[in-house]
């Protein structure tokens, strides 16, 4: 196991990227509340999308995250690279519940509907239940090599479900929206905007956050490699 | 004990992988309409027409919707937040402990 750094105190770069990124979510909400229009035909809970579809792009920036580090890890074999994998993923599955149960509460009131087996919809539900395998086998599996190698793997072959998601409103058939895309008729220029930081926004806060959580498993790893040291001396019974 | 947690493991990776699949081949049902209404089959709107009892508005609504979904948003990060806070102040615990343990290396 390589050297896993001892968790130091958040510096002060950390601070200005959390207060940025704070900041940021105030003007995002004044853009989407009060700057941007109320859709003709949805009306008010089209301002859903303002957050449903960054954090989809942040669910993207999780999963590809975890495939860097596994390919990684799997090539270099440093417990870095798994634990960003781990990060990755696990933030990746955060955003992507947001979007799993944000989307639902907007195709009530536009479809008539919570749910339909749309392209885009099955394809993100698979891809959320790819990576929850993996963080079960993360949370029930040992810690040892093989597992990481085992979880790598996956994380892995679930990266093409994300270009799956993403296509798949293109090349099938759907109800899914595509405003976003050359197909679709695009947004109000107002509209732009409040997208536009809401997308700046989201990208700092899934570097924090997984970031963040890149910290907390190097110290589980800096704890792991402290037990296995004070167990090789007997020195567990002691304490 | 590892035989068993392989078991579940791998129950839930073939969980994973077929469950949406398995319910992708459910033939689709209608279109979704804005006027469909939960509990109503496609027979009842292909068969009879009724007249609505009161205004005739809709019964969704929109700003409930986007409250809850906002109030979801901010509840998923902020349980994250604090499950992430918890974890790094139990394991920060832990290694000033097997850092004492193991004295001055």
């Amino acid at each position: 196991m390589a050297d896993a750094k001892v968790s130091t105190p958040p510096s002060q770069r950390w601070f200005v990227l959390t207060g940025l990124a704070s900041a940021l979510l105030f003007v995002c909400l004044y853009l989407i509340f009060f700057y941007a229009p109320t859709e003709r035909q949805m009306g008010i809970v089209q301002k859903i999308f303002y957050f449903h579809v960054p954090s989809a792009y942040a669910m993207y920036c999780g999963y590809l995250t975890g495939a860097v580090g596994s390919v990684m890890y799997l090539w270099k074999r440093e417990d870095k690279w798994d634990a960003l994998a781990l990060a990755g993923v696990e933030v990746g599955v955060l955003f992507c519940a947001v979007v799993l149960t944000t989307g639902p509460l907007w195709a009530r009131k536009a479809w008539g509907v919570y749910w339909t087996w749309d392209p885009r919809l099955t394809t993100t539900l698979l891809a959320g239940m790819v990576y929850l395998a993996y963080l079960s086998l993360r949370s029930f599996g040992e810690t040892g090599d093989a597992e990481k190698r085992f979880a790598a793997g996956l994380s892995i072959v679930g990266a093409p479900t994300v270009v799956l998601i993403h296509y798949s409103v293109q090349r099938w058939r759907g109800v899914h929206p595509t405003v976003i895309t050359s197909k679709g008729r695009g947004l109000d220029p107002q509209m732009w905007v409040a997208f536009g930081t809401s997308l700046v926004f989201f990208t700092l806060f899934v570097a924090v956050i997984i970031a963040l959580r890149y910290r907390v498993e190097r110290s589980r790893q800096r704890v792991e490699e402290l037990t296995l040291r004070a167990a090789e001396r007997g020195l567990l019974e002691e304490s | 004990m590892i035989r068993a947690r392989a078991l579940l493991f791998a129950t839930c990776v073939a969980w994973a992988a077929f469950a949406p699949v398995a319910s992708a081949d459910i033939p689709p049902g209608p279109p979704p309409t804005p006027t469909a209404q939960a509990g109503e089959t496609p027979d009842d709107r292909a068969t009879g027409f009724e007249a609505v009892e009161g205004a005739s508005t809709e019964n969704v609504s929109g700003l409930g919707l986007m409250v809850v979904a906002y109030g979801l948003v901010w509840a998923f990060t902020m349980l994250y937040f604090v499950r992430i806070s918890r974890l790094e102040a139990t394991l920060a615990a832990d290694v000033a402990r097997l850092e004492k343990v193991l004295g001055p290396e």
